[in-house]
């Protein structure tokens, strides 16, 4: 053995005498570095959680803000359900991770009092909606998947699925202690002011716009239904139409508020399409005339407007005990 | 067999392994502590068959990664490393072993590798080549060199 092989030989032999004074700090750092790998991996995962909670509310505090999701909600609602108004206080917003849940009430107005009819849960992944859920207490509830020709609210020139007559007869059949919800289609397009004077005894609670698309319910992108704004004074403080000095106004600028979102606005409502843009360039050109309204009202009143000539088809809706009081 | 049962049969081969490079107690078990974190992830994930070269590779990386570290910081461990010595630890490391390593550190740093894990610590051509992510002719080279200088060296200490 040359004199290298000898000292590394040695070297060698020294080194093991060396194990015995770090073989406990070696053990340590055996177990220490598996709780430290088990501890890092925990850590990690606590982190995401809180990490991606504070990215979902910076997401709704600054992209799309949880109360412009609510707004498209809340106005859509007003221009494409007939009759219908919100509360503010009913609309309980939650988080979670990366979605948004918004319930919320609407009320119908029946006579003179306005009562609850449809709960909504829905609930949007970032600003998408991902589920609705309505529970109606609704008695007569309006085509749930609308066609061309089933709205209740009909253009003069547009086919309709019920039968008017039939209806008129089930209206006279009710006794005079209620009052009824009816949607009331015209023979001719005209003004909502020109509407109001003629049934003055009843009250108009809804008109329907004309956007020229609704001779066929037709637009580019496929099946459109009625849209339209309420009538009357709205003294609810959430309402956008509260203290508007024109109704109309307020539906256009609700239309060119919802147009950037309208997919959203879209899944939200019941429609199939809203061809927003088309609907806009159209009232701007030509101005607001209504073809169809709600009018609720004393079941005397409102079957008094049979004999009016402007009346083409009646459709009843909700039936309620007597709370016409002036 | 348990992986903590793997890492207990290896443990003092990779720790002297590791004090061989630092030379320095504390930094040698931070090093020996890295290197079997990262084994513990990669053996959660793949089994590996060699295991013993395996370790040592990783010591190795976990070395180079904590030299690359310390370019930014600029400490001299030198006190640090008197203060903590105890006098046995201190005679023990004082003779041949302590020697050899203070030769070791004359050597090229690659040489220095290629006799420690070749002669010190018994690899063969093939897991040195393995370790070091090299050519077998090159290892082969550098042991030879390496010892040439080492003995040239014991001479000059003679």
């Amino acid at each position: 053995m040359d004199p290298y092989e000898q000292f590394i030989q040695k070297a060698k032999k020294e080194s093991k005498e060396m194990d015995e004074h770090s073989e406990k700090k070696t053990f340590k750092a055996i177990r220490t570095s598996k709780w430290k790998l088990i501890l890092t991996t925990v850590i990690v995962i606590l982190l995401i959680v809180p990490t991606c909670f504070m990215l979902t509310i910076f997401y709704y505090a600054f992209g799309t803000k949880s109360t412009t999701l609510m707004d498209i909600t809340s106005q859509t609602q007003y221009i494409t359900e007939p009759n219908i108004t919100l509360e503010e206080l009913q609309f309980d917003m939650d988080f979670s991770l990366f979605s948004m849940k918004l319930d919320f009430i609407q009320y119908k107005q029946i006579g003179k009092e306005i009562y609850p009819v449809k709960e909504y849960e829905t609930s949007f992944l970032l600003n998408n909606l991902m589920d609705k859920k309505i529970d109606s207490k609704l008695e007569k509830t309006y085509p749930k998947y609308p066609t061309q020709t089933n709205p209740w609210l009909v253009h003069p020139k547009n086919q309709y699925e019920f039968n008017s007559a039939n209806e008129w007869w089930i209206l006279e059949g009710l006794p005079d202690e209620t009052v009824v919800e009816a949607y009331i289609s015209l023979n001719e397009l005209t003004d909502v002011e020109q509407v109001q004077k003629l049934f003055e005894n009843v009250d108009v609670t809804w008109a329907t716009v004309y956007t020229g698309l609704e001779e066929k319910n037709e637009s580019a992108e496929g099946i459109v239904s009625p849209i339209g704004y309420p009538v009357g004074r709205d003294t609810t403080n959430w309402s956008p139409f509260k203290d508007s000095v024109s109704h109309e106004q307020t539906f256009l600028e609700i239309l060119e508020f919802l147009a950037p979102y309208e997919q959203i606005a879209t899944d939200v409502s019941s429609h199939k399409n809203l061809a927003l843009q088309k609907r806009i360039e159209y009232v701007k050109q030509h101005g607001f005339q209504t073809y169809a309204v709600v009018v609720t009202g004393p079941k005397a009143e409102v079957e008094k407007l049979q004999q009016n000539e402007i009346v083409r088809l009646m459709k009843l809706g909700e039936v309620k005990l007597w709370n016409w009081v002036n | 067999m348990d992986l903590e049962q793997i890492f207990e049969s290896h443990m003092n081969d990779i720790y002297r392994y590791l004090f061989s490079l630092t030379q320095h107690h504390a930094q040698t078990e931070d090093l020996l502590q890295e290197t079997f974190i990262k084994a513990h992830i990669t053996l959660l994930a793949k089994p590996i068959h060699d295991i013993r070269p395996w370790l040592f590779k990783v010591a190795y990386y976990s070395y180079i990664d904590s030299i690359r570290k310390q370019k930014w910081i600029v400490v001299t461990n030198e006190i640090n490393q008197i203060d903590e010595r105890t006098p046995e630890q201190f005679v023990v490391e004082q003779d041949s072993y302590r020697q050899l390593l203070k030769l070791l550190n004359e050597l090229k740093d690659i040489e220095r590798q290629a006799i420690l894990l070749c002669d010190v610590h018994e690899c063969t051509y093939e897991q040195v080549a393995e370790i070091l992510t090299m050519n077998i002719n090159t290892v082969k080279s550098h042991v030879a060199r390496g010892r040439k200088k080492l003995r040239k060296l014991l001479l000059r200490e003679e």
